[in-house]
């Protein structure tokens, strides 16, 4: 925490802030109310801009709010220090204050994604089955608050990108202890709250309260038993995508955490020859330096592969399953169905293929082949021979 | 040293230029108006179901032209006006200042009737057939292909089925070698279930590859980059910049469902080119088949295509004629940057003549 005061040969920042906040204090309050507006801003502007460009387009709120959220890292970078300009704090304690803010969002976010949830309060009954899939499938690649396998990761501000370099934390998440690992603050103690977390370990708390699961798994009966058989085949793979999304959001989360954590190292001890960060926009850029550099890194293991690959299996599974009861549907209504247009598409391409080839085999049949000894060279030279001796041009 | 020096006022000035750049930015991007799909004028000499082939015609029609023409086959990925985004920033007008005359292969917008379009309709159908169009129209028997990213791994493929209509062939930032330690592309896709993601989504939506290349790179590409952008609001020519290449960007074609699955399968996961075992069309790609001479030209900071996935070429074609050159840049820098503008055309147009 205080690192700035005591670093050797530094100007005295503490005095510098203490002066010239007694000085400015009152020119700036004015200024401040201002900067407090930075975030309403940000998002009229892009409110502004999608009305502007694409007034009816559907889904520009939720544009919107994807731009608002990419930006709200920086914007409540912006704020905080903006605000702290009002407040008798160093710039370390401000940094500190910044990063402990950060690092409850990623804590929410992880807990959100980790705590035992109760899957059958969002899936009640068959009826809603329809329409929860459609939207899970859109909220797929929707922004929002705790993720989305493929939502923004940005949501929440600080959905970060997930690791497993954190060891063995046997506090495990989700559970009464959850707090105790992370409630230190974020100087020394900050990496021993990661320092014993195995995701091995905490396979359980992925697990959801799925009490429609145990009727989902009782076969259906009687006249409807098909359609009880779909129905429970929907919910167990919707089940199931929600449950690796869960793990997927929640080691982002963890990579967001070690991202942090990289990142009070800099600020602790940043490498020999490194400039030191003179705007909020190069803090942040180095920031982003940090998450990126992270999130590489675990990106490439075979660990997020995996997670990767299982996430996007269970997503297009459900979404298969989606699909065939959209078919069956479509056909009870006497509509085509989309096997049905297909089927069509594919015979089409077969039958084009067929004709192309049939053509080709009547133009050589007819001599109208055009390899050796009548290619568009030949055929060039032979028109330049037929000029010389006078024919038409 | 202290890591982090921030002054209150330096935060305040920041903040209230925040502000005010946003404040500018939403008057000048009122102004920026229709954005273009490629500047340099051009002919469609021939169209084939969503598929057109583009003629450039030449600003300097005076200008000295290579004997052979060129056509550019670009990735499905994307929009092909990347290679002509605007006067000063045009891959195209450079080989054409470079006495090319240039053609280009728009694939177009693939629906769901294209779902089942395979990597043989495209390659030894569109592919071929727009190759004889401009042999019958150059009366010549070969020409020069350039293909750009997964265009070049057609075009590889082309060159390997039909030796005999390529004269040249050039690649630009073509992975060859998809399952290189820095591919992150590559170990991504290594646990997808690739036929249960095609049968489920019929055609893979444009936004969906986008989604993934945005997570490439997430905190610079999501976020970093539109907070940098408020920097370039109050200009409007940056401005204009800006939205050209944004445009671009997210102006993704979905793709047909069969090609998608032939080569994801077959390049990424089980990385057949080199080996040989890619099957078109009930043939081998063998890549020996290339003995036209070949210029390679990747990106040394390519995330999508890292070097290592390009620069094995060399290995596994059967030219003698064999040629590198490297671009200190990306994977999107190497058309629209001034330094690959003064780098690449003139490399490949210099190229060129040497063997037209």
């Amino acid at each position: 925490m205080s690192a700035t005061k005591s670093a050797p040969g530094a100007p005295d920042w503490q005095q510098y802030w203490d002066k010239w906040f007694e000085g400015q204090r009152a020119f700036f309050d004015g200024q401040l109310k201002g900067t407090d507006g930075a975030q309403g801003q940000w998002g009229e502007f892009f409110k502004a801009w999608q009305g502007n460009l694409s007034p009816t387009l559907p889904g520009a709120n939720n544009y919107q709010q994807y731009f608002q959220q990419a930006g709200q890292q920086y914007l409540d970078m912006l704020q905080h220090f903006s605000q702290s300009t009002g407040q008798n704090k160093t710039v370390a304690d401000t940094t500190n204050d910044w990063l402990k803010t950060m690092q409850g969002n990623f804590l929410n976010m992880l807990q959100a994604n980790t705590q035992p949830m109760d899957i059958a309060d969002s899936f009640k009954n068959t009826s809603e089955a329809m329409m929860k899939a459609g939207q899970a499938w859109a909220g797929a690649f929707q922004p929002n608050n705790t993720g989305g396998a493929f939502g923004n990761p940005f949501g929440g501000m600080t959905q970060g990108l997930g690791s497993s370099p954190f060891g063995n934390f046997n506090g495990g998440f989700g559970h009464q202890n959850f707090g105790q690992g992370f409630g230190q603050g974020f100087g020394q103690n900050f990496a021993q709250g990661f320092g014993n977390w195995n995701p091995q370990a905490q396979a359980a708390p992925f697990q959801n309260f799925d009490i429609f699961g145990f009727a989902a798994s009782i076969p259906g009966i009687g006249y409807t038993r098909e359609k009880q058989e779909e129905y429970n085949e929907l919910y167990k793979r919707f089940a199931t995508f929600q449950t690796e999304t869960r793990k997927y959001n929640a080691a982002m989360a963890q990579v967001g955490i070690e991202a942090l954590h990289k990142f009070q190292e800099y600020v602790q001890n940043p490498p020999e020859g490194d400039a030191p960060l003179k705007s909020l926009k190069e803090v942040y850029a180095r920031w982003v330096d940090v998450c990126e550099e992270v999130y590489a890194k675990y990106a490439m293991s075979e660990e997020y592969t995996a997670l990767y690959g299982e996430v996007v299996n269970a997503l297009m599974s459900f979404k298969a399953q989606v699909n065939h009861m959209t078919d069956e549907m479509m056909g009870q209504l006497n509509l085509p169905t989309r096997k049905e247009v297909d089927s069509l598409h594919e015979r089409l391409h077969d039958i084009r293929r067929e004709n192309l080839s049939l053509r080709k085999a009547v133009d050589e049949l007819r001599g109208v082949k055009r390899p050796a000894g009548n290619t568009p060279a030949q055929k060039a030279a032979a028109k330049a021979k037929t000029d010389k001796k006078g024919g038409k041009k | 040293m202290i890591a982090i020096q921030l002054k209150p006022d330096q935060i305040l000035k920041e903040v209230t230029n925040f502000n005010v750049k946003l404040a500018e930015g939403i008057k000048n991007l009122r102004n920026v108006g229709d954005l273009p799909a490629g500047v340099t004028e051009k002919e469609a000499v021939y169209t084939e179901d969503k598929l057109t082939l583009y003629h450039y015609k030449n600003p300097n029609p005076d200008a000295a032209k290579n004997k052979t023409p060129l056509l550019i086959s670009y990735a499905l990925v994307n929009r092909p006006y990347m290679t002509d985004l605007q006067e000063n920033r045009s891959t195209v007008r450079g080989l054409m200042e470079q006495g090319q005359d240039v053609y280009l292969i728009d694939w177009g917008y693939p629906d769901r009737s294209d779902r089942f379009l395979t990597m043989d309709d495209y390659i030894n159908g569109y592919l071929d057939r727009c190759i004889d169009v401009i042999r019958e129209r150059h009366e010549v028997d070969s020409v020069n292909l350039l293909g750009i990213c997964q265009g070049g791994a057609f075009s590889m493929c082309y060159a390997s089925l039909h030796p005999d209509k390529i004269k040249n062939l050039i690649l630009m930032v073509t992975p060859v070698d998809f399952q290189t330690p820095e591919n992150m592309l590559g170990k991504w896709i290594k646990h997808i279930d690739v036929d249960l993601l095609v049968d489920s989504m019929g055609n893979i939506p444009g936004d969906l590859m986008n989604w993934t290349f945005l997570n490439l790179k997430p905190y610079r590409l999501i976020a970093q980059k539109y907070i940098d952008m408020v920097d370039i609001l109050d200009n409007p020519k940056s401005v204009c910049n800006f939205m050209t290449m944004e445009k671009w960007i997210f102006d993704s074609p979905d793709q047909a469902g069969e090609c998608y699955r032939q080569f994801v399968k077959d390049f990424y996961q089980d990385n057949k080119l080199i080996k040989g075992e890619v099957e078109l069309g009930g043939e081998t790609v063998n890549l020996k088949n290339i003995t036209c001479p070949v210029l390679n030209i990747y990106a040394l900071d390519d995330h999508l295509v890292p070097p290592s996935a390009s620069k094995v070429l060399g290995q596994y074609v059967g030219t003698k004629d064999y040629t590198e050159v490297s671009f200190k840049g990306g994977h999107i820098g190497i058309y629209v940057s001034g330094s690959a503008q003064a780098l690449v055309p003139p490399s490949i147009g210099k190229w060129l003549k040497e063997r037209d």
